[in-house]
């Protein structure tokens, strides 16, 4: 009776084993995963997806006709121009980015100098730091008496340039705010291609600069991509760095946005310039998707 | 062969000069913070710590400091709440939970003034008007993609095999994350933590529309004192910070180790 008992307990023990197994083999089971999702999922609805939302609806009636501020937007010079502006930075920032991170990124992925854990930390120390104080930073280098004018004028070259309130000092304060994201981004995949494929370049007998351009610049590409559309959105939506170094002398989307709602007090216009914004970055992301198939990771 | 993988010197050189790029205009902060003059003025005349009492010292600074560190930790708080559950479901959910990471992770990528503007108005329209819990939930939809993120790239890296043999072994769900789960994906939960702080602490364009006078955050009060002055006091309360954010980020890789510390390159 015994031997029984224990063979039941044994067996009741096996197939509780078994279906918890099988229970596991879902991972996490599905209701408790989605009641795991639940609360973000339910946070970002009311205060992410329904602000958009009220803003999209907002920015279609007012002013009269319905949608009479987007065709204020694209009718009125004033407006396009800033919307040509905004998306020049973007590009013009992102070119800088792409140019000047490649080869940091790939310094970072390739080098074996001592010095590289020092270039990995001088590229994350900027990140950490708020953007008021780099653009207070930049504000003491370029400023009519700052660092590079004094130094201009101790040297006798022609001066002092007149960077603030203008657009190359906007310029130069936002390549050094996504500058890191772009060589990280960079080094992470230049850091994925095995570097097997560039040595059994060489060993076939190609030179330093054939391997580079037959081999990791096209492998790369898709990583290059990736950040550079990061450093696009992140751009056209900057706000804190124009303020302070470009003032009202170059005036983009979100400066006119935060003057429409400071000064103006006209939310449904600022929520129609906010869409604007919106679809040029959501644009952008769809021709990500279009042409860079395999998505590298940032 | 070694010699295959040294870089051009010219390469080098290109790096050396992209640093100094990088640290430039920090480095000038910092100088200016302890420079003797009301002007600022580079190189610095004299050494004086004046402006550090000076920025300590001046009530609006102090109030903002305050507040704006009770509202990151907060929000950070809610954010990992929220956010280590979302982790380990979509970290184990393969395919299906692909399109709930990317809506979850959006905030990242956005244009955050025209989060801010929408909220301002949406607030207004729902009757939370500028109250503190409105900011408050705004900073954690800032704040809650960093927390996701930075769990999920280290519990994806977790074998499943350990929580499986946890239940297997009969712990209960609670007592499986709490003795197997939370101690696996510590890493990223205070990498993202600190993130997270981070970003809200330092955040403005969404700050900047739904702070009132007694609920300014630091940078929103550091931008309208820049407006009116332009002293350095605003340096040396900007220094102060940046020795803290080091000195947190050392105890860190003390405690949690230096790939926590790198791992914050890929939650950034």
């Amino acid at each position: 009776l015994q031997l029984v008992t224990a063979q039941t307990i044994h067996l009741d023990r096996e197939s509780r084993v078994q279906r918890l197994a099988a229970r596991w083999s879902d991972g996490i089971g599905l209701t408790s995963r989605r009641l795991l999702l639940l609360p973000i999922v339910a946070f970002l609805f009311a205060f992410f997806v329904a602000p958009l939302v009220w803003g999209v609806v907002m920015s279609l009636q007012g002013a009269g006709a319905f949608g009479a501020y987007y065709a204020k937007i694209i009718t009125d010079t004033y407006y396009l121009k800033v919307l040509v502006n905004t998306f020049l930075l973007g590009v013009g920032v992102t070119v800088i980015c792409v140019l000047v991170g490649y080869p940091c990124g790939y310094f970072i992925a390739r080098s074996n100098s001592r010095f590289r854990r020092w270039v990995v930390l001088a590229v994350l120390t900027p990140l950490l730091v708020s953007i008021v104080m780099r653009s207070f930073g930049w504000i003491a280098l370029l400023g009519r008496q700052g660092v590079l004018n004094s130094f201009l004028a101790a040297v006798g070259a022609p001066g002092p340039w007149e960077l603030l309130n203008a657009w190359p000092g906007v310029v130069i304060a936002l390549v050094h705010v996504f500058l890191p994201y772009m060589i990280l981004a960079v080094a992470s995949v230049i850091g994925g291609i095995p570097a097997e494929l560039e040595q059994a370049a060489e060993t076939l007998g190609a030179s330093r600069w054939r391997t580079f351009l037959r081999v990791t610049l096209p492998l790369s590409l898709d990583g290059v991509g990736t950040g550079a559309i990061l450093v696009f959105m992140l751009t056209i939506g900057g706000f804190v760095t124009i303020l302070l170094i470009g003032g009202d002398h170059t005036m983009t989307l979100p400066l006119l946005m935060y003057q429409q709602v400071g000064t103006v007090g006209n939310f449904g216009f600022a929520a129609a310039l906010g869409n604007v914004l919106l679809v040029t970055a959501l644009g952008v992301l769809y021709l990500q998707t279009r042409y860079i198939r395999t998505r590298g990771r940032a | 062969m070694s010699d295959e993988t040294h870089t051009p010197l010219w390469l080098n050189a290109f790096v050396a000069l992209v640093v100094a790029f990088l640290l430039a205009p920090l480095l000038v902060v910092i100088m200016v913070s302890f420079n003797n003059e009301a002007i600022l003025r580079f190189p610095p005349r004299g050494f004086t710590l004046h402006w550090f009492v000076e920025a300590l010292t001046y009530p609006t600074f102090v109030r903002a400091l305050i507040f704006s560190t009770l509202l990151a930790a907060l929000a950070t708080f809610l954010s990992a709440c929220i956010g280590v559950p979302a982790a380990l479901a979509i970290s184990r959910g393969g395919k299906s939970t692909a399109a709930i990471e990317a809506f979850v992770l959006a905030p990242l990528s956005f244009p955050l003034i025209v989060l801010g503007v929408t909220l301002l108005f949406y607030f207004g329209a729902i009757g939370l008007g500028l109250s503190p819990i409105g900011l408050l939930a705004a900073h954690v939809v800032i704040t809650v993609p960093y927390i996701v993120r930075s769990v999920l790239a280290v519990h994806r890296a977790v074998d499943p095999h350990l929580e499986e043999a946890a239940a297997l072994l009969g712990a209960t769900p609670f007592r499986r994350f709490r003795r197997v789960t939370l101690p696996l994906i510590r890493p990223g939960l205070v990498s993202g933590s600190v993130l997270a702080f981070l970003v809200s602490f330092d955040n403005v364009p969404v700050s900047i529309f739904l702070t009132r006078d007694d609920t300014v955050t630091l940078p929103v009060a550091v931008l309208s004192y820049l407006v009116y002055s332009y002293d350095p006091s605003v340096a040396a309360l900007y220094t102060a910070k940046l020795v803290l954010v080091l000195a947190a980020m050392l105890i860190i890789e003390r405690n949690v180790g230096l790939s926590s510390v790198s791992r914050l390159s890929s939650g950034l």
